[in-house]
């Protein structure tokens, strides 16, 4: 090797090299060239941050001026579903006054950065304020890194219309069930809230299923079951539509279908009651 | 892991039907190959073997994407290239404007085991995180620095 280095000076090919090297200059840090499919930032640095606070503020702008009906979208799992997600953006701006519109997890398949990139510019096409709680899939490269550069924390929460919705993290399984996902210490401090009159959990994993932490499921749902006011825990992961007060409590527990589906959830929060329908797209 | 073993295989019987010399036959020449992005780090080096006619070249590279990209990733690939047609820019330059190939790339990195962890059932997820196979179009420029060696700079 040091022989050829020698070589390589010896013959003058380093300035031979220059216009080889010049040539990449203006194309360098250009988000065409991807250095690893593992990298976390986009090769330009320049990529969506903070999406989920930002709709938020979003969402929050239009509160004063809006009725007292929530209306919301909820869908689970788009992973690989690109064109599928396309025609469901597409159905869902033909909706009237909804108000948000939730994925409910497993964004990413592989959890790798260009799959955000292409379900973003899917997402973005949306003309109402999107949210996304994170799923098993979310985590499965980089432990979670591009979702919450992308769309922020695993846990937030926050009050519109007088609901309080609680997006955290439940994919136990991730974290070889340690015991702190979901986080009942965040959950149980968002529950002593008094400005809202009712609450709606928002996670991946339902916390029935064999990937939620089973030392976690009866402190979970008696944890919800404990706050007269908490109406639903809307769950993906299942890929399927179901609806049931599973525990036999007054808590509802809802999963929706994944993306590829071609149907989607809408519910109707009319004075804490639920109003559910289920659009094709 | 057993891919891992199955490729390790794979090189030692390819290894055997194409002896020494009837590699060197095949590929007569060599090069230190040079390369910006393309998935396999930020900056990845590596040793060719190349045809005669300089159409087709088998290259083994070592990248590395720095931690400001998130966590220090390296990759070991083996690659296969095919040009299609040169330009010559000069006497010892020489322009490959489409490069095609197929290459695989074993990632290690922080978050980058060779397996899933004993956390997950049997084939809980279907994909092998770690190693990947792509297939490429690049552009290549070469400069010959002996009869025999051209070195590559890819992009």
């Amino acid at each position: 090797m040091k022989n050829l280095c020698l070589k390589f000076i010896k013959k003058g090919s380093i300035s031979a090299l220059l216009p080889a090297i010049l040539l990449l200059i203006p194309v360098i840090g250009c988000d065409k060239f991807e250095y690893s499919p593992y990298q976390t930032t986009t090769t330009s640095g320049s990529m969506p941050v903070n999406l989920n606070n930002i709709n938020i503020q979003k969402i929050k702008l239009t509160e004063p001026n809006a009725d007292d009906t929530v209306t919301v979208i909820y869908s689970g799992d788009s992973q690989r579903f690109y064109d599928r997600l396309e025609d469901l953006v597409t159905k869902v701006n033909t909706l009237k006054n909804v108000d948000f519109f939730i994925l409910c997890g497993d964004i990413a398949d592989f959890g790798i950065l260009q799959e955000y990139l292409w379900i973003y510019d899917k997402l973005d096409k949306l003309n109402i304020p999107y949210l996304c709680v994170i799923g098993n899939h979310d985590l499965a490269a980089n432990n979670g890194e591009i979702f919450t550069k992308i769309f922020g924390e695993k846990n937030y929460s926050f009050n519109y219309k007088g609901y309080k919705f609680l997006f955290h993290d439940t994919n136990g399984r991730e974290y070889n069930f340690n015991g702190n996902a979901p986080n009942m210490w965040w959950l149980a401090d968002q529950l002593i809230d008094s400005i809202p009159n009712w609450f709606v959990g928002v996670s991946h994993v339902p916390p029935y299923d064999l990937d939620f932490d089973k030392n976690l499921e009866y402190p979970y749902k008696k944890l919800f079951a404990s706050e007269p006011n908490f109406l639903i825990s809307l769950h993906g992961h299942l890929h399927g539509t179901s609806d049931s007060f599973y525990y036999g409590d007054h808590v509802r527990y809802m999963t929706s279908n994944s993306v590829q589906k071609e149907e989607v959830v809408m519910l109707q929060f009319i004075n804490g009651q639920i109003i559910k329908n289920l659009i094709p797209y | 892991m057993h891919k891992l073993i199955y490729i390790f295989i794979f090189l030692l019987n390819f290894t055997n039907v194409f002896s020494q010399k009837k590699l060197n036959d095949i590929f007569p020449k060599s090069a230190i190959t040079v390369q910006y992005a393309g998935s396999t780090g930020f900056i990845t080096l590596g040793y060719s073997i190349v045809t005669r006619n300089d159409k087709f070249e088998i290259t083994l590279l070592y990248g590395k994407t720095p931690r400001s990209f998130g966590g220090v990733n390296r990759s070991l690939n083996i690659k296969g290239a095919y040009n299609p047609f040169h330009l010559i820019i000069k006497n010892n330059c020489l322009s490959d404007p489409i490069q095609l190939g197929i290459f695989m790339s074993q990632n290690f990195g922080e978050n980058l085991g060779l397996n899933w962890s004993n956390k997950y059932p049997n084939g809980y997820y279907w994909w092998n995180r770690s190693l990947r196979t792509h297939f490429f179009v690049s552009s290549q420029i070469s400069y010959l620095l002996t009869k025999k060696r051209f070195d590559k700079i890819s992009g």
